[in-house]
């Protein structure tokens, strides 16, 4: 079918700015093909879309917007992207002028050339409906989650967040093989259809996208066994998965804890944020177990030293660990406001459990965080 | 100040170990067609023998040398034992490689001249009577004075420059004496007629900064006037542990150059380890038969002392350093950018992307340098014949033999070795010949040869103690997972007292 090039739309220009923002955020960085950094526009009966696929992730967006002709074109998202979110007209039109998608607002007229639509990749279909989860129970635990993940890309298992479900509970899980993050997210209801989700989805992604969830509603994971999606108020956005299972993390969990420390989260990582400052080149920083606190140590030969004492309830023996400050900042994000609780193992090379009492919500994160030693001579 | 050099260090430790080797021409060095000469005795280098050169060349010049692989575990436990005399006798020393270091005892300070050459004459003395090695010496004002100092008095000497002997001492020297300026500064003097300190000294010091740059030309001018404000100061941390080997023959095939690199990379590891760092970059030289070099690196985020993480990086690289096919002639790994801090990982080793190195491969490379101001020539052939899998032997190896004790091969071929059975305590001793499968003779660690015993003491990273088949040794060695640290500091002759850990 000959795409039909009459295309006339005239679109709420906030929305369609929002949503083109996040489209580009989504295009691959650096484009093996001009087509692939291209937004289609298609106008139906039903409103406008908005969508891009790079053969890897997928986005697209519904609009509400008065249709004055049907059609589709392709054109370079970047510019669009960039035209409607200087606008300061509430509506825009959308029109097909000869070879130019004509952006009108106003008195003012913003040509864009066309590209090759049947060039395009077009959109992945829809994996299939898995289970629904507030958006805001959600979005917290993703970005913490996949801050955890690995951006090398030499180990691809690692960067990845694992999403899986069991027993009523849906898990995040994300390591850079340094430090592991893991949230459990309880499941307002049964979800059948998810009972045996295990897929291992771009962390890069998933952080883009806690960005872009809604504070509120609900969110939609589907999948099957080659991609992922997440869809929320006509957004569906799908990624490829990473076809390696996630090596067994259980194990890494100690189960001979030494030492455990209770102390206000933002105290101690405002200490930490001080520290890491005289943790040298690398951001050490050491936590020493006192009676009724932590003292946070931060050493640097050329720098100099820092000593501080954040308060704490320590149960077990006077343990001390060095972290890298970097590791500790990321994962006491997570509990910002609350009590966080820092389990430390008698292995003095495994790593130590950062948790906190579950919230509200019922969701529960923990970190594992691996110490650093100064390096001996081993097998 | 003073500078301490030990003279012809590797082969002196040479005709130390191996008796029968003193007062005869020593060639320290790659056997192999491409092997250069790391160290030269004297008695070498009267025939022009020098280090650095070809191992060709100075077979030719010196025919009757004895022609030796180097053993740097054994250079390092001597030079450990020079310089913890050294430091005991000056707290102020900064080590510059394995064979020399500035000292500043603080006893000299202000000294007249005379106190400082009896003191120094001492310290010599201590050197030759409780190690067993020779040390020249040379002090001066600065650094480079007192360096040029320990180069006049060579061989076995000890040479103290007074601030008004200076100018005249420096005065007639080449302008290559002083420590900085090289060929190719030395080539640009040379061009507008200077050729010696003195009328390097003499020139304007803009001519100067002209000539060889701003900072390095005011610098070097200072000097060449005895103007050298630079303290003695114990070393920098290690910047990069390194090894390189150059092939007899050019290795072609892209496995070969893999396990080379993986070789390397255990070399520069045991560095690594040893100097208790871990490192996040991973440097591979390789130079291609026609001599182009190249070098490829990569670098992690977590520091690791993971041998074989570090070998599937070097791996890696050295694979994209060169098209497939290409004859390469030298292999180099380096690690760098070290840190005293490992992160630990939670998971085990990474899934390495590549074969295991083959037991079989695990060939020790000859070499492993730090990097410093003094960089070792490139020596070691890969051991080729060196297989002590049982198969063979070859010149230079230390052995053991239940009967006849400790000995090092002389020479071996035509199913038949020699060993000449002596150590540093024995005198010169006899020589056997074997037939080369015979099962009585076992490999020995080269340490053995110096016949020190093991003591527990004073920690020192440069020569930490290793469990010796000389048999000598009652000790039950350290229980595993124990911190008992031992050093070679028993002096000659003595009975060797059990020492318990």
């Amino acid at each position: 079918m000959t795409a039909h090039l009459g295309l006339d739309a005239t679109v709420p220009t906030t929305p369609l700015a929002t949503r083109l923002a996040e489209l580009v955020r989504l295009l691959p960085g650096r484009l093996t093909d001009p087509v692939l950094g291209g937004v289609v526009v298609v106008a139906s009966a039903t409103g406008v879309r908005v969508a891009s696929s790079d053969h890897e992730r997928g986005f697209q967006a519904d609009l509400d917007g008065l249709v004055g002709s049907e059609g589709s074109v392709l054109v370079p998202a970047r510019p669009l992207a960039e035209t409607l979110r200087s606008l300061a007209e509430p509506e825009v039109r959308l029109v097909v002028e000869g070879s130019r998608l004509a952006v009108r607002a106003g008195r003012a007229r913003f040509a864009l050339p066309m590209m090759d639509l049947a060039a395009h990749p077009g959109l992945a279909p829809s994996p299939p409906h898995r289970l629904s989860v507030p958006s805001a129970a959600l979005r917290g635990p993703l970005a913490v989650v996949a801050a955890a993940a690995s951006r090398d890309d030499a180990l691809p298992v690692f960067t990845g967040v694992r999403l899986s479900v069991e027993d009523g509970v849906l898990a995040l899980l994300a390591s850079d093989r340094f430090r592991l993050a893991k949230a459990e997210i309880p499941l307002p209801g049964p979800a059948e259809d998810a009972a045996d989700l295990d897929v291992l989805v771009p962390a890069a992604l998933l952080a883009e996208l806690s960005r872009q969830l809604p504070r509120s509603g609900e969110v939609d994971l589907r999948a099957d066994t080659d991609r992922f999606a997440l869809s929320w108020e006509g957004t569906l956005v799908t990624t490829a998965l990473l076809a390696t299972p996630f090596p067994n993390s259980d194990r890494l969990f100690p189960s001979d804890v030494d030492c455990v420390l209770r102390a206000d989260a933002d105290e101690l990582t405002a200490a930490v944020r001080r520290a890491a400052t005289f943790g040298g080149g690398r951001g050490l920083l050491t936590l020493v177990a006192e009676d009724g606190g932590v003292r946070v140590l931060g050493s640097d030969p050329t720098i100099g030293e820092s000593e501080e004492t954040v308060k704490a309830d320590v149960a077990g023996n006077r343990i001390s660990r060095t972290y890298q400050a970097r590791h500790l900042v990321d994962a006491l994000r997570g509990f910002t406001g609350r009590v966080v609780e820092l389990r430390v193992p008698a292995h003095e090379r495994r790593g130590s459990v950062l948790t906190a009492d579950p919230g509200d919500d019922g969701v529960a994160v923990t970190h594992l965080v691996a110490p650093t030693r100064p390096p001996s001579p081993r097998g | 100040m003073a500078h301490l050099d030990m003279d012809a260090f590797f082969s002196s430790v040479e005709q130390l170990t191996r008796p029968t080797l003193r007062e005869s021409p020593v060639l320290v060095g790659g056997a192999g067609p491409r092997g250069t000469v790391a160290g030269a005795s004297y008695e070498a280098r009267a025939y022009g023998a020098r280090s650095a050169m070809s191992m060709a060349h100075a077979r030719r010049l010196c025919p009757v040398a004895t022609v030796i692989p180097p053993r740097f575990t054994v250079y390092q436990a001597v030079s450990a034992r020079v310089f913890d005399l050294v430091r005991r006798f000056s707290p102020v020393a900064e080590q510059v490689s394995l064979d020399e270091a500035f000292i500043e005892p603080g006893s000299l300070a202000g000294a007249q001249a005379d106190e400082v050459r009896r003191v120094l004459a001492e310290l010599r003395a201590r050197i030759h009577s409780e190690v067993g090695m020779v040390a020249s010496i040379g002090a001066g004002s600065g650094k480079s004075v007192a360096k040029i100092a320990s180069d006049l008095a060579k061989p076995d000497g000890l040479l103290v420059v007074t601030p008004e002997e200076q100018r005249a001492v420096l005065r007639d020297l080449p302008v290559r004496a002083l420590w900085g300026i090289g060929p190719v500064s030395e080539g640009k003097l040379r061009r507008i007629g200077v050729q010696t300190l003195g009328e390097f000294a003499d020139l304007d010091p803009a001519t100067v900064t002209a000539l060889l740059g701003t900072a390095v030309g005011r610098e070097l001018h200072d000097l060449a006037h005895g103007r050298d404000p630079r303290p003695v100061a114990e070393r920098a941390e290690v910047k990069q542990v390194s090894a390189e080997t150059t092939f007899d023959t050019d290795l072609v095939d892209g496995g070969a150059l893999e396990s080379a690199a993986v070789s390397m990379t255990s070399a520069a590891h045991q560095r690594l380890v040893r100097s208790h760092r871990a490192a996040r970059t991973v440097t591979v030289k390789v130079r291609s038969a026609d001599f182009a070099t190249v070098s490829r690196s990569e670098t992690v985020r977590a520091a690791t002392s993971d041998l074989s993480s570090l070998s599937a990086m070097a791996r890696r690289l050295v694979s994209s350093a060169v098209p497939p096919g290409t004859p390469v002639r030298l292999v180099g790994v380096s690690l760098a950018g070290l840190t005293t801090a490992e992160q630990e990982s939670l998971f085990p080793a990474p899934p390495t992307a590549g074969p295991e190195p083959h037991p079989d491969e695990e060939t020790g490379p000859d070499e492993a340098t730090d990097a410093g101001p003094t960089p070792r020539p490139d020596t070691a052939p890969l051991p080729g014949g060196r297989d002590r899998g049982g198969r063979g032997w070859a010149a230079g190896d230390d052995v053991r033999h239940p009967e006849h004790g400790h000995g090092w091969v002389q020479g071996a071929g035509v199913g038949r070795v020699t060993v000449r059975f002596e150590t540093r305590t024995t005198g010169p001793g006899p020589a056997r010949t074997f037939a080369m499968d015979d099962p009585a003779l076992r490999v020995a660690d080269p340490l053995a040869s110096l016949d020190w015993l093991p003591v527990v003491g004073r920690r020192n990273d440069l020569a930490r103690a290793r469990t010796v088949e000389d048999g000598r040794t009652p000790h039950p060695g350290p229980a595993a997972g124990s911190t008992t640290v031992m050093e070679w500091v028993a002096p000659v002759g003595q009975e060797h007292d059990a020492v318990s850990s």
